[in-house]
């Protein structure tokens, strides 16, 4: 049934016809989440190509698994959590968080500073993200930009809770001490 | 001012929610298409599944052979143990049977020699002595305090010209063994000499949605062939063939062997070849040719036998090794080249069928099995199994019974 974009405006709509597998609802969701969602993926894979298979399976398990969204929370939100489980899975086959939990030594450092941060734009940081060692990546993800909990990392990657806490502590030191070489440079 | 690590972490957050990235041209598409084939194989496994559990189901309902219920029904206590150790015979045209007081009589309905009573059973020779075969059917001694020969006993004799109970178990028996003497053997071992056809649907809108589409072993760095999405590639038929072995217990059986495929493919490509120097990308029309060799293994119930027709359902799987992949490359500017390389990893397949067979002999048949094969990605050089990863084949060939 063609229905014009103004249909589609309200959310719960959306949502509606996309559960009625209504393809035009469906690219509409495409369209107006892909980039943060693609966003989203990069951060984890690092790759583009990579980040780019993560959305097209993401998209479809979305699709497929609309009847399960119950409405509680937001459809963001909900989408989110199955982006990450599908760039973990990628991370998964690709083996590359066997190793990557081992802990390093690292070095003491400076304390950091509050205004740094508002001389940087968004997409500095993100690159900064997305080119951290992927143990650390895939913790710092986790936890600060998903917000969930050690316990849940620790279940989700098969890491104690202490190895979550301490790639969590070295990640926040690893982007500390780049952004602060790169305030430096800039100067 | 220091930051707090909660600061920070909040303060990373919120810049980085906001970030977004465009897609590549084109990802709509490809997660439609996606949607539309995953759609199409859950439909299709699901159909297939419901139709071969369906088939399944009736079959082990219709009960084509199985021991007469009549027997387990009518024997009396006491003489079921010796019932149970009787081996079943041929049709004697004389058969002997003994009363069941021990004096042998001959009865012109029954066709096997029942062991008596428990009294006489230890004097008596074994069943298996007494009924060697077909052909010669032989007296039972009467225990020594019978009768003498030729009289009949009393005790069994029926009155007013009525079946003993006896006279009707054995009838029943002969019956049903007689019955599963006709049926061909259920236990055994076949041969298959077997060729595939296929149905391919392709409609040449390939979705190379996977980032690489090399070819063959040690070829990631050196040499990658992409097929460019949008040119309409061309398949031709898979050629298969097989042998197989084929081990049947009762209704059930598993199969295996070994079989081939050749497969043969045309497309438009981007090529990067690093035999060159330096390394150079060119658009090139491909001809590509590609060989498998597998070890299927096949599970199969039989649905409905009878002499000459069988009817089964069948599940299983394949798994395949690549060999002999052949490129020719004909760039733009017409140069025509060559790359022959090795292919890594297996292919492996499940599939879901039906079959029939017409056994013409007595010991070879012809069949035909339809089946449903769904090919998983297994990162092997672009073929049809790509584009196309469920296929309806039509497996058919000869088979012989030893």
């Amino acid at each position: 049934m063609p229905f014009d974009d103004a249909y589609y405006q309200d959310e719960a709509v959306l949502v509606g016809a996309c559960m009625k597998n209504d393809r035009k609802a469906q690219r509409i969701v495409y369209e107006k989440y892909a980039p943060r969602m693609l966003a989203l993926c990069m951060r984890y894979v690092g790759d583009r190509d990579a980040a780019q298979d993560v959305l097209q399976d993401g998209f479809v398990t979305v699709f497929g698994k609309m009847g399960s969204y119950s409405g509680e929370g937001s459809f963001e939100g909900w989408m989110r959590r199955i982006f990450v489980n599908q760039a973990l899975m990628k991370l998964r086959k690709s083996d590359v968080l066997k190793d990557a939990m081992d802990i390093s030594d690292m070095k003491g450092h400076e304390p950091f500073q509050d205004d740094v941060l508002d001389r940087l734009q968004g997409e500095v940081i993100y690159d900064l993200i997305s080119s951290m060692p992927v143990g650390f990546r895939t913790v710092f993800n986790l936890s600060v930009i998903e917000g969930f909990s050690h316990q849940e990392i620790a279940l989700k990657l098969g890491i104690s809770e202490g190895a979550s806490r301490s790639q969590l502590s070295r990640a926040r030191v690893w982007l500390q001490e780049r952004i602060t070489k790169m305030e430096n440079r800039c100067r | 001012m220091q930051m707090t690590d909660k600061e920070f972490d909040e303060s990373i957050r919120r810049m980085c929610e906001s970030v977004e990235v465009a897609p590549d041209a084109g990802g709509w598409d490809r997660i439609e298409k996606a949607m539309v084939r995953r759609s199409r194989v859950t439909w299709a496994v699901r159909g297939f599944a419901a139709a071969a559990v369906a088939a399944v189901v009736i079959g082990m309902f219709i009960s084509p052979e199985g021991d007469s219920p009549v027997t387990a029904e009518v024997v009396p206590v006491g003489i079921t143990d010796q019932l149970a150790a009787v081996q079943p015979v041929v049709v004697s045209p004389e058969p002997v049977v003994p009363a069941l007081s021990g004096s042998p009589r001959r009865d012109p309905v029954s066709a096997v020699a029942v062991v008596p009573a428990a009294s006489a059973c230890e004097e008596e020779m074994p069943v298996a002595d007494v009924i060697p075969g077909p052909a010669a059917p032989q007296e039972i001694p009467p225990s020594d305090d019978e009768q003498s020969s030729g009289t009949e006993n009393p005790d069994v004799k029926p009155a007013s010209g009525e079946r003993s109970l006896e006279e009707q178990i054995r009838e029943a028996q002969y019956l049903a063994y007689a019955e599963d003497e006709e049926k061909p053997k259920k236990k055994g071992v076949s041969i298959d000499a077997s060729s595939d056809m296929y149905t391919l649907f392709g409609s040449g809108n390939v979705s190379f949605s996977r980032r690489n589409m090399s070819g063959g072993s040690g070829s990631s760095a050196d040499f990658v062939i992409k097929p460019l999405n949008g040119e309409y590639p061309s398949h031709s038929f898979p050629i298969s063939a097989g042998l197989g072995l084929r081990f049947s217990f009762g209704r059930f059986g598993i199969g295996t062997g070994v079989n081939y495929t050749y497969m043969k493919s045309s497309y438009e490509a981007l090529v990067y070849d690093n035999d060159y120097y330096p390394a150079k990308t060119y658009q090139a029309s491909v001809d590509q040719s590609l060989h498998y060799i597998g070890i299927p293994v096949t599970f199969l119930c039989d649905i409905i036998t009878s002499d000459k027709l069988s009817f089964y359902a069948s599940a299983g799987g394949v798994v395949e090794k690549g060999f002999g992949l052949k490129y020719r490359l004909m760039s733009r500017d017409g140069n025509i080249s060559y790359k022959s390389l090795g292919v890594d990893g297996l292919q492996w397949s499940v599939d879901l069928g039906l079959g029939l067979e017409y056994r013409f002999l007595k010991f070879m048949g012809v069949y035909l099995d339809p089946r449903l094969t769904y090919y998983f990605y297994c990162d092997q050089p672009y073929s049809i199994r790509l584009e196309q990863p469920l296929q309806l084949n039509l497996n058919l060939g000869f088979r012989f019974h030893l």
